[in-house]
């Protein structure tokens, strides 16, 4: 499909999502009180901005529909799309176990994930990279700058 | 007291051994990341903004601006070595100082772009230093009307930073805005978009959804492809950086030009640094007896953008220091740090935080001299730079990013909230979506909000209030003047144009 083309059904995509996430906006604020003592109640601005998302959402709908869009999308080809997802897991995993495990075993973990499955280096390399940066951040963070880092079961 | 007198007191600040460390800290890290591509100043400083938190609200403040206009030194390096921009200030600069270096003039070209970013960004902060308590003392009589018509004047520049779509600029903002509204409402004490869940309840912190939309997505869009670099050998010896003395004589007026086309831009709000040194190179192209020379490495099409896009550093922070309003992503960043550390930026910051205000601006007279120190002997260090692999950076980029978020509420759901961001910013960056309005939004929302309910308890609840107030009013109608820009088609078309051109 030629960008420019792709770039309108993106758009296009872009503005049901929009205009859909307007209605739930504006259908739970209903659930607020649009007025309060003194005018606006908590409600009031979620409404608008949901109303807003709509005509908005609209309004990209319509453009798609009316011009070519003057962007070219940038889109990752499968590799790059699979090593983003992979890099998002990952994080997101440490956020899950960084209270159980401590920081410094889930930084050595992730940063090996990251050079080693991602970036492509040798495990050995990978692995001398993840023991330097999460050393370096624990005691630089950690014991020089006092951040309260979360320990494992193993102290640290 | 008058403006110098106020600058002598803030030197006495700056110049304490602490802040000078901490301008040293900032000027050299700001060059770091100038140097290197795909990573941003904005990134830079949301990462960087929890950690600050413990530290005096004066010395991370002087950090923060000193990377920030630390980055504007040290894209030209990449630009003129490599033919990327190491900032998006710089990609004028490739046209003329990548030519330079293929003549075998690197050393000079380099030489220039300190030269011109040292004597422009002395100048913004020259103009700073005049400017800014004239506006902070008009802007003195402002109410709580006038400060929720001024919110809406500040929210209204989405239009400036919306890219190629103002309707996805407005859709970023409105996203922004909702998200400041999640937690706790600050009158009624009723829950927004909690869903049931109590880490919600004291809403989304400004540093998670800063360094997940700008930091982590930075990343992602990196990680997707490995691009490799061939890098100019750079000169070594501290003669071959000196631009010689025609070379000086030769951009004299660029010097001059791009320090004032620099500060004006960076006053006006959401126009950047990049507009500045387009515009700059474009007037010095337009005056020049021999503009054939450009694009064939004419040692003025290195200075004039250069100068610009530093001078440009010190237009910006008049308006965020004096009315509170950031023209752009960065300084929109550096809006909420100062809120994180519990100053209120607007004219008042004049009135009850003089000290920190003018060490800020005295400092970046500091920061200036040593980015001139460091981008002239130590530019083959920095260059160096450029060869660290990105498979060892972007793991510490991810690290300092869960540390960041982490030191803010001690408190791994942030982290979480921050990979989701992370994945929100990285897909509105594949639609188009520009995310600073969204950024925007979310600092001055929640202060337009409070500044109207404010408002209507002083006027009984008659809306009206602020419109009858003269000043109110015309801040409003000045904001639907802006926000009707965009219907006027050339407007449209050169702002368009200038993002193609970026």
């Amino acid at each position: 499909m030629p960008e420019r083309a792709l770039g309108r059904t993106l758009d296009r995509g872009l503005g049901v999502l929009v205009l859909a996430f307007g209605i739930v906006v504006f259908l739970a604020s209903r659930g607020m009180r649009y007025t309060g003592a003194n005018g606006p109640g908590p409600g009031f601005l979620p409404t608008w901005l949901g109303a807003a998302l709509v005509v908005c959402g609209a309004l990209l709908v319509l453009g798609s529909l009316r011009r070519t869009p003057a962007w070219s999308p940038e889109l990752p080809d499968r590799t790059g799309a699979l090593r983003v997802a992979a890099a998002l897991v990952a994080i997101v995993a440490s956020a899950a176990t960084l209270t159980w495990l401590g920081f410094l075993t889930v930084a050595t973990a992730l940063t090996f994930f990251l050079a080693w499955a991602l970036a492509r280096r040798p495990a050995p390399a990978a692995a001398a990279l993840a023991v330097v940066l999460a050393g370096a951040f624990t005691l630089g963070f950690g014991l020089l700058l006092r951040v309260p880092l979360p320990r494992g079961p193993l102290g640290f | 007291m008058d403006a110098l007198g106020h600058l002598a007191g803030g030197f006495a600040v700056a110049l304490q051994p602490q802040n000078l460390l901490w301008a040293l800290v900032g000027v050299a890290a700001g060059t770091v990341v100038g140097v290197l591509p795909g990573l941003g100043s904005t990134a830079t400083i949301a990462l960087l903004v929890p950690l600050t938190i413990g530290l005096d609200p004066t010395a991370g403040l002087i950090m923060l601006a000193g990377i920030y206009y630390g980055t504007k030194y040290g894209g030209s390096t990449t630009s003129i070595l490599l033919n990327t921009p190491g900032e998006s200030a710089s990609v004028i600069t490739c046209i003329d100082g990548y030519a330079m270096a293929k003549a075998g003039r690197a050393g000079a070209a380099l030489g220039m772009a300190a030269i011109a970013s040292f004597v422009a960004g002395t100048v913004g902060v020259i103009l700073l230093t005049f400017t800014a308590p004239v506006v902070a003392e008009w802007a003195l009589g402002f109410g709580p009307p006038e400060y929720f018509a001024l919110m809406v004047l500040g929210l209204s520049l989405v239009v400036f930073l919306a890219g190629r779509s103002v309707v996805k600029g407005i859709v970023s903002a409105i996203l922004g805005l909702l998200l400041a509204t999640v937690g706790t409402d600050i009158v009624s004490g009723e829950s927004r978009f909690t869903f049931g869940n109590a880490l919600l309840l004291d809403g989304i912190d400004f540093v998670v959804l800063s360094v997940g939309l700008f930091a982590v997505a930075e990343v992602l869009v990196n990680l997707e492809r490995t691009v490799a670099t061939r890098l100019f050998p750079v000169p070594t010896r501290f003669r071959e950086l000196l631009p010689t003395w025609d070379d000086l004589r030769a951009s004299r007026f660029a010097l001059f030009q791009g320090s004032l086309v620099g500060f004006f831009i960076g006053v006006l709000p959401g126009a950047g640094s990049t507009v500045a040194s387009f515009i700059s190179y474009a007037i010095e192209k337009r005056v020049s007896r021999h503009p054939e020379r450009f694009g064939h490495g004419a040692v003025e099409g290195v200075a004039a953008p250069e100068g610009a896009n530093n001078s440009e550093t010190g237009g910006a922070m008049v308006p965020l220091l004096t009315l509170g309003i950031p023209g752009s992503g960065t300084t929109a960043v550096l809006l909420g740090a100062l809120i994180l550390w519990g100053l209120q930026p607007g004219p008042l910051l004049f009135v009850e935080h003089p000290d920190f205000v003018w060490a800020v601006i005295a400092s970046m007279y500091v920061g200036n001299v040593m980015l001139l120190i460091l981008n002239l002997p130590l530019v083959p260090l920095f260059a160096s730079i450029l060869r660290v692999p990105y498979a060892a950076l972007f793991p510490g980029i991810v690290l300092l990013s869960i540390v960041g978020v982490y030191a803010v509420n001690a408190d791994s759901f942030d982290v979480l909230l921050m990979a989701i961001f992370g994945a929100f910013g990285y897909v509105l960056r594949k639609l188009d979506v520009p995310a600073a309005p969204l950024v925007l939004a979310f600092v001055l929302g929640p202060l337009a909000e409070r500044a109207l309910r404010t408002s209507l308890v002083m006027s009984g609840g008659d809306p009206s209030i602020v419109l009858t107030r003269p000043l109110s009013a015309a801040l409003l109608v000045a904001a639907v003047v802006i926000l009707a820009t965009p219907a006027l088609s050339r407007f449209s078309r050169t702002r368009v144009q200038l993002i193609e051109e970026e």
